[in-house]
C-alpha cells in the first residue's frame, strides 16, 4: 500500500529524515517509536504533502503510484487521513457543514455519489455511535473549546466518517487520561480492517497496550534503525532508547 | 480655512442653485437652517486628512468629482426591482427610495397596522413641516462636517418613520435606497428619522442598492431616537455600485432601558464610510453595533463609532470585523466615552481584521475615554493573515485550498452574519459573502500562497 523510498526530508533547509525506507502492507498497523525530535511527526507531515516540507530526494508511492508531487488534499482524496497531535480550532466553522464538505469531496473523488442532507446525517449519527462520539460536540463549531480529549475523539470521528486507506496518527495519546486514551483507542481498533493500514507514531508503549501493532519501528536520527514485533515496544519501555543508539552508533 | 477651495467652490455654486427648489423652501425654520448649513460649509469647508476623524479616509476622489443633486431619475418598474433586488420571501412593510426620492410604485405599505407612521419627508414638509423642526433642531448637530453640513442645505426628502407607545411592529419595515443611472454624477441626500415611542419595538432593514452602473455620491443622516423600554433593530445592507461613495452619519439617542442593536455589513462600493453617533442618555439603556465589512480591489470601508455613555448602568457592545482581498483598505475608529455621572457602565469594544493579500491595508483605533470611577469597560483589535494551520486541517480532510480558504473567511465573519435573525436576509448575505470568495480564491493570481 505504502512504500516510502530512502525518503530525505527537512524543514526550511534543515534535514530531519535521511533516507528512510517503510513498507507498509494493506490492512498492517505499524507504530513508529523514537525519540523527541528524531523526525516522527516530520514523517507524519511529509506523507500528508504539508506545505513547507522539503522532500529533496526519495520516493513515496502509495498504491504504486508516485505522489511526492501531490497536494494535501489529493494525497486525502486517494485514502491519506491524519489524525493531528494538536488538532486546531476552527472558529466560526460549523462542524457539521465542515464534515459534510469533507466527506462529500472524498465521496466525489472515490467516484461515489454525494449524501444529500438526510443521508449524511443518518451515516454521521451511525459513525458516532460506532466511536462513542457525543453528537452535541458535532453541532458546535469544529474543535472550538473542545478539551483536548474531545479534539483527540473528533479527529477519530473523521477518520471513522471518511474511512481512508492509510491513517496516521501522530501522537493520539498525548494529553489523554486514561479513560480517553481508551475510548481513542477503542474508536480505532473498531476501524482496524483487512483493507486499511495505520501509522501509528508514538512516544510510549502505554498506547500500544490498547492498539496492538503488527510491526514496530524505531525511527533515530531521521532513519529507521530497528524494526520488530510488538515486543520491540515493551523492550524500549523497559530499557529505553539509549541501548538502541549505542548499538546503532557501535 | 478650507483645504479644499475647488470643491467648496463647486458646491457653493451647486446650493446656491438647487435651494431654491427644494420642498420646503418656504418654511422659514427650514430655509434658515439651509442657509446656516451653506455658510457653515463656506466657514469650514469639506473634512481633510489633517483631522483625526479623517485620517485615513481618502477625500481626493470623493471630492474631485462634481456631483449634482439627484432627481428621481428614471422610472423602475416594479417587475425590475421584483426581479433583481427583492429579497424573495421577505415578508416586510417595504419603502423603496430611487435616487433618494420617494417612489410610491415600488412601495407597499398601505397595509401598516394602527400605531405606525411611515412617510416620505417630502410629504412631511408640504402637509406638517413643524413635526421636523425639533427632531431636526434638537437630535443631531447639522454641520459636524462639510458633508452634514451639504446633506442640511440639500436634503428635502427621506424616510420619516414613528412608532407609538406600547406598539409592537409585526413585520419588519425594510426601507431600500436605490441608485439608477443618469447622465451625471449625481449625490442623494436622504434623511432618515426614526422614532420610536416608549415600550415600541421596531426591526427596521435598511438596503442601498444600484440598476445597472450608476455613478453617485449617497450622503446620508439618520437620526434614531428611542423613549423609555423601546427597542428597535437596525439592519444596515450597504451594497452600493462598485464605483459608487456612500456617507452615513447615524445619530441615535437613548432613553432610560431602551435597546438598539445594529447589524451592518458594508459589502460593496468604491468607499464606504458609516458614522455612528450613539447617546445613552437614560439609565440601563443597551446598545449593540455590530458589522462585517467585505473589501475587496480598490476599495475602502471604514466605521467610526461614538458611544457616549451620559447616564448610570447602560451596556454597549462593538464588535466590527473586515475581511479585506486585493488592495482594500479597511479603517476603524471606535471611541466610547464615559461620563463621571455614568457609574455602572459596562463597555466593550471589539475589532478584528482578516488581511488576504500583501496590498490590503488596516487602520484601526479603539479608544476609551473613561471619567466614572465604577466601570467595566474593554477594548481590542486584531489584525491577521489566514491561518495556515487552520488552512492544512481543512485541505487534510478533502477539501480543496479554495473552498477551505472560503470556509475560513465565512468562518471569520460568520459571527457577524448571525447575528442577523431575519433568515432572508441572512441568506442573502451569506451569498453576497460567498460568491465574492468564490470569486477571489478560485483564481490563482490573487490568493496568497
Amino acid at each position: 500500500m505504502l512504500s516510502i523510498k530512502n525518503l530525505h526530508a527537512g524543514v526550511d533547509n534543515t534535514p530531519i529524515l535521511k533516507g528512510l525506507n517503510l513498507e507498509i502492507g494493506a490492512g498492517e498497523v505499524h507504530a513508529i517509536m523514537g525519540p523527541n525530535g528524531s523526525g516522527k511527526s516530520t514523517l507524519a507531515h511529509v506523507l500528508t504533502g504539508r506545505d513547507g516540507y522539503q522532500v529533496s530526494a526519495g520516493d513515496v508511492l502509495f498504491n504504486n503510484e508516485l505522489i511526492n508531487d501531490f497536494t494535501v488534499e489529493q494525497r486525502a482524496h486517494l485514502g491519506i487521513f491524519l489524525a493531528m497531535q494538536y488538532p486546531v480550532e476552527l472558529p466560526g466553522v460549523n462542524n457539521m457543514i465542515f464534515l459534510k464538505e469533507s466527506l462529500n469531496r472524498i465521496l466525489q473523488a472515490r467516484n461515489e455519489a454525494p449524501l444529500d442532507a438526510v443521508g449524511f446525517i443518518k451515516r454521521v449519527n451511525e459513525v458516532a455511535r460506532k466511536v462513542n462520539m457525543d453528537p452535541a460536540l458535532l453541532k458546535r463549531n469544529v474543535n472550538s473549546g473542545f478539551s483536548g480529549g474531545e479534539k483527540k475523539r473528533n479527529e477519530i470521528f473523521q477518520m471513522a466518517l471518511l474511512e481512508p486507506k492509510l491513517a496516521i496518527l501522530d501522537e493520539t495519546d498525548s494529553g489523554l487520561d486514561i479513560d480517553a486514551l481508551r475510548i481513542v483507542s477503542e474508536g480505532v481498533n473498531a476501524l482496524r480492517d483487512r483493507s486499511r493500514s495505520m501509522i501509528i507514531v508514538t512516544h510510549y508503549q502505554r498506547l500500544l497496550d490498547y492498539i496492538e501493532p503488527d510491526f514496530v519501528h524505531v525511527l533515530a536520527g531521521g532513519r529507521i534503525i530497528r524494526s520488530g514485533d510488538k515486543t520491540l515496544a515493551l523492550e524500549l519501555e523497559d530499557k529505553g532508547y539509549s541501548w538502541l543508539l549505542d548499538e546503532v552508533a557501535a | 480655512m478650507s483645504e479644499t477651495p475647488a470643491a467648496d467652490a463647486w458646491y457653493r455654486h451647486v446650493l446656491a442653485d438647487a435651494q431654491p427648489q427644494l420642498s420646503g423652501s418656504d418654511v422659514p425654520w427650514l430655509r434658515e437652517m439651509r442657509q446656516q448649513a451653506c455658510r457653515d460649509l463656506a466657514q469650514k469647508g469639506f473634512p481633510d486628512r489633517k483631522q483625526e476623524a479623517w485620517r485615513y479616509s481618502p477625500l481626493g476622489g470623493l471630492l474631485a468629482k462634481h456631483f449634482i443633486p439627484a432627481d428621481s431619475g428614471h422610472d423602475v418598474s416594479l417587475s425590475e426591482f421584483t426581479d433583481e433586488l427583492a429579497l424573495s420571501g421577505l415578508n416586510s412593510y417595504r419603502l423603496v427610495f430611487v435616487n433618494g426620492h420617494y417612489s410610491p410604485n415600488l412601495s407597499d405599505q398601505d397595509k401598516l397596522p394602527p400605531g405606525i407612521t411611515i412617510t416620505d419627508i417630502a410629504t412631511l414638509l408640504q402637509d406638517a413641516p413643524d413635526e421636523l423642526a425639533a427632531i431636526y433642531q434638537d437630535y443631531a448637530p447639522q454641520s459636524i462636517n462639510g458633508f452634514t453640513a451639504m446633506h442640511t442645505a440639500l436634503s428635502d426628502d427621506g424616510l420619516y418613520i414613528r412608532v407609538a407607545e406600547n406598539v409592537q411592529v409585526d413585520r419588519p419595515v425594510e426601507v431600500v435606497f436605490l441608485s439608477t443611472p443618469g447622465e451625471q454624477a449625481v449625490t442623494s441626500v436622504p434623511g432618515i428619522v426614526v422614532s420610536l415611542g416608549e415600550n415600541a419595538n421596531l426591526v427596521w432593514l435598511e438596503r442601498y442598492q444600484s440598476l445597472g452602473r450608476p455613478f453617485y455620491f449617497q450622503n446620508v443622516v439618520t437620526r434614531v431616537n428611542l423613549e423609555s423600554r423601546a427597542s428597535l433593530t437596525h439592519y444596515r445592507i450597504v451594497e452600493e455600485c462598485a464605483d459608487a461613495y456612500h456617507l452615513s452619519t447615524i445619530h441615535v439617542r437613548q432613553h432610560s432601558a431602551s435597546r438598539y442593536r445594529a447589524v451592518c455589513m458594508h459589502l460593496k462600493g468604491a468607499w464606504v464610510r458609516s458614522d455612528w453617533h450613539v447617546d445613552l442618555l437614560g439609565e440601563a439603556a443597551q446598545c449593540t453595533l455590530s458589522g462585517g465589512c467585505l473589501i475587496a480591489g480598490q476599495q475602502l470601508s471604514d466605521i467610526h463609532t461614538q458611544v457616549r455613555h451620559m447616564a448610570p448602568a447602560c451596556v454597549s457592545d462593538e464588535n466590527f470585523k473586515s475581511v479585506v482581498l486585493g488592495a482594500g483598505r479597511m479603517v476603524f475608529d471606535g471611541s466610547i466615552h464615559v461620563a463621571q455621572q455614568a457609574q455602572y457602565t459596562a463597555a466593550t469594544m471589539r475589532n478584528d481584521n482578516l488581511l488576504l493579500s500583501e496590498n490590503a491595508e488596516v487602520d484601526t483605533k479603539p479608544q476609551l475615554e473613561i471619567y466614572a470611577d465604577n466601570v467595566k469597560c474593554s477594548h481590542g483589535s486584531t489584525v491577521g493573515q489566514m491561518d495556515m494551520e487552520q488552512l492544512f486541517y481543512l485541505r487534510s480532510r478533502g477539501i480543496d485550498e479554495s473552498r477551505a480558504r472560503n470556509l475560513l473567511c465565512q468562518g471569520f465573519i460568520g459571527e457577524i452574519v448571525q447575528a442577523i435573525t431575519l433568515p432572508e436576509l441572512q441568506d442573502h448575505v451569506q451569498q453576497v459573502l460567498d460568491m465574492a470568495f468564490i470569486a477571489t480564491f478560485s483564481d490563482p493570481a490573487t490568493a496568497d500562497k
